[in-house]
């Protein structure tokens, strides 16, 4: 459980990318999607995620603007650039190197 | 009655976070960062009520997911917060600098204190008056337009200084100091004007701000 967290952790860039991918979203949502896919086991923490949205809009790979809620609510959407798509890309190439890598370090140990 | 106390525990959200970036700089990103991060925590408590937890439960969960925000502000406070040391310059010596600027307006406006006598005993009559009035009044100018113009890194570093003094448990006795010092610089001014309208005796009244800032130094030390 606690390697999964700190993967988790250590790959928010790509898991936000992953969910801009398919639609323009927020941080809570983002959180929320997180917390039902892994059944409520897992979750990053705001200010996790506030500083990826940071990092990933200065280098270019999301945008974000004010949403209009009639409901009073303000929020801040992000939205995927093409270089967040190119980073995307390489970026689950990246990983699925490193799977096949750490894979074959810890195969074959004949305990 | 319950979109009463969603709006009363939204008010609860609120004011914590206010609470969490009361040392941020005053600027539109920070209430954007302020309007995001709350808007989060509002949408988490609203979904932990609907799941049936209670106010507390949700309040304490909303906020439990907040994680480490220090880092955000120190980035705020980077970027807007102050004027940037100049690269190359080390941080002590960029502090040096601003508690020089900060000693030359209060050394300039000690000085036009003690000096404020000089126009009357010369002068001996109105426009002298008026001209030891407005040195008076450009020094607490000086001294009010320094401690409001004072930097946000000079405060921090300077709150820092006085929180490890703190640690060392001289805080009550600080305090003491402050207060006393600050009640002296406010008194001294009056004092001044009534020592020497009652006895006249300009040429020598001036002495009191000399004797304050002895006793201020010695306070001090």
């Amino acid at each position: 459980m606690s390697i999964a967290a700190d993967l988790i952790r250590g790959h928010t860039d790509m898991i936000i990318l992953a969910h801009l991918l398919k639609e323009d979203s927020y941080g809570y949502k983002i959180n929320r999607i997180m917390a039902e896919k892994t059944d409520n086991k897992f979750e990053l923490k705001e200010a996790t995620l506030y500083t990826a949205f940071r990092r990933l809009e200065e280098s270019g790979f999301i945008i974000s603007y004010w949403g209009d809620e009639n409901t009073g609510a303000r929020r801040r959407y992000y939205s995927i650039t093409e270089e967040g798509r190119k980073e995307f890309l390489r970026l689950i190439d990246e990983w699925e190197n490193a799977k096949i890598i750490i894979d074959k370090l810890i195969s074959g140990s004949d305990i | 009655m319950k979109s009463n106390f969603s709006s009363a525990s939204d008010e609860r959200l609120s004011v914590f976070i206010n609470n969490l970036f009361v040392s941020a700089p005053a600027c539109d990103k920070t209430v954007e960062v302020k309007t995001e991060i709350l808007q989060n925590l509002t949408d988490k408590y609203n979904d932990l009520l609907k799941e049936g937890k209670t106010e507390d439960e949700a309040f304490n969960i909303a906020v439990g997911s907040l994680g480490d925000i220090t880092p955000i502000i120190d980035e705020l406070r980077i970027e807007y917060g102050n004027p940037q040391p100049s690269d190359g310059e080390s941080y002590s010596g960029y502090i040096d600098g601003l508690k020089q600027k900060s000693a030359l307006v209060i050394s300039l406006a000690i000085m036009m204190y003690i000096a404020s006598p000089v126009p009357y005993i010369f002068l001996r009559n109105k426009i002298g008056i008026i001209g030891t009035f407005v040195m008076v009044a450009v020094a607490t100018g000086m001294l009010i337009y320094n401690k409001m113009t004072k930097p946000h890194e000079l405060i921090r570093y300077e709150n820092e200084k006085r929180n490890l003094k703190r640690a060392k448990r001289k805080n009550k006795i600080r305090q003491y100091k402050d207060i006393f010092i600050a009640t002296l610089w406010v008194s001294i001014i009056p004092i001044y004007f009534i020592i020497s309208f009652i006895t006249h005796a300009w040429a020598i009244t001036w002495i009191v701000f000399f004797v304050a800032v002895i006793i201020t130094i010695w306070v001090e030390m």
